[in-house]
């Protein structure tokens, strides 16, 4: 059986776990970008910013998470995106995890930008860790398939 | 159905080398579309401009009062006042000014008329949030003047000045 015509479990794998964070990324970027004061409040009550930076990651931070999620979804720049959804996740788990430690009863703003949603527990940081692990295997494994046939021939235009 | 596999290279460090450039690209896409949307942003403003407090005074409308925070305890310690807390509801679980009443900006109608009602009474509405630079409770403020609140005062940077004066506060057990 020839390379080009196998499709090998680590790089099924990887293939599906690329599509699960190029969807949770895109739905979590979106839902920012539609109320970016209210992703301005979640991150001023997680008091790791200073308060000149919470207005331009509150416009930075969800576009960055759609455009990552939509590459990893349409098959584009996958290897950066996949990067790029790495370190957004450490991110999230560090800031999650130092807030929790400190006792901070806030939300955690990452699907949901509602002030009565629950407070971050340590399931909120195991998730982000699972993603991450996703993450960290796809960048390893994933091959970038595409169902794209044409654009796929230019994905990796950024060398 | 034959899967396009492009030639990609094996090695991690040259993986992570063009994963970094892809990266770039990305950062920078995303920053254009940001500042596009920012341009076309139809509610003005984001607040947390910055921390600059004498900045920050600029931006409460001159008709809402502010007190300090001695003034705050002393219409705390006669009865003479209600505080609103303006920020989220679990910030206001984790500890608030006793007695204080939980109104974020965008939530007012549901404690209007028990406002209104206290402000019959005479006692002075109060509102303050978390940080020098946090515009909830002059936003909070200005709504309640628009509703015909008048006897509405601006508590700036009530939270953290109330606790470092060591003031009693409140704190919600969860359920």
């Amino acid at each position: 059986m020839s390379e080009e015509s196998s499709f090998p479990s680590q790089q099924k794998l990887a293939f599906i776990f690329r599509i699960i964070l190029g969807f949770t990324f895109l739905y979590a970027g979106v839902i920012k970008i539609l109320d970016p004061p209210g992703f301005a409040v979640i991150l001023n009550n997680h008091k790791l910013l200073p308060s000149w930076a919470i207005n331009p990651i509150a416009i930075l931070l969800p576009w960055l998470e759609t455009v990552a999620g939509a590459c990893l979804l349409l098959g584009y720049w996958t290897i950066g995106g996949t990067l790029l959804v790495c370190v957004l996740l450490f991110v999230f788990t560090v800031a999650m995890s130092v807030n929790l430690i400190r006792g901070l009863d806030i939300s955690c703003g990452c699907f949901n930008l509602s002030s009565r949603t629950d407070a971050i527990t340590w399931l909120h940081i195991l998730r982000d860790l699972g993603f991450l692990c996703m993450g960290i295997y796809a960048f390893l494994f994933d091959r970038g398939f595409c169902p794209f046939k044409k654009p796929c021939m230019k994905r990796f235009d950024v060398h | 159905m034959k899967f396009s596999m492009a030639s990609i290279p094996n090695g991690n460090a040259q993986r992570f080398i063009i994963g970094v450039r892809q990266s770039m690209a990305i950062i920078f896409i995303a920053l254009l579309l940001g500042i596009l949307s920012y341009s076309f942003y139809p509610f003005g403003p984001l607040p947390w401009s910055t921390s600059n407090t004498n900045q920050d005074n600029k931006k409460i409308n001159p008709k809402i009062n502010k007190i300090t925070v001695q003034d705050a305890w002393a219409f705390y310690q006669r009865k003479q006042a209600l505080f609103l807390d303006a920020r989220d509801p679990l910030s206001f679980r984790g500890g608030h000014i006793p007695g204080a009443m939980n109104v974020p900006p965008k939530e007012v109608e549901a404690s209007l008329s028990i406002i209104r009602a206290k402000e019959k009474e005479g006692l002075r509405i109060i509102a303050y949030c978390d940080g020098e630079a946090c515009p909830l409770a002059a936003e909070l403020a200005e709504t309640l003047r628009k509703k015909g609140i008048d006897s509405v005062y601006v508590f700036v940077n009530g939270w953290p000045l109330w606790r470092e004066n060591g003031y009693p506060l409140e704190k919600e057990v969860n359920p």
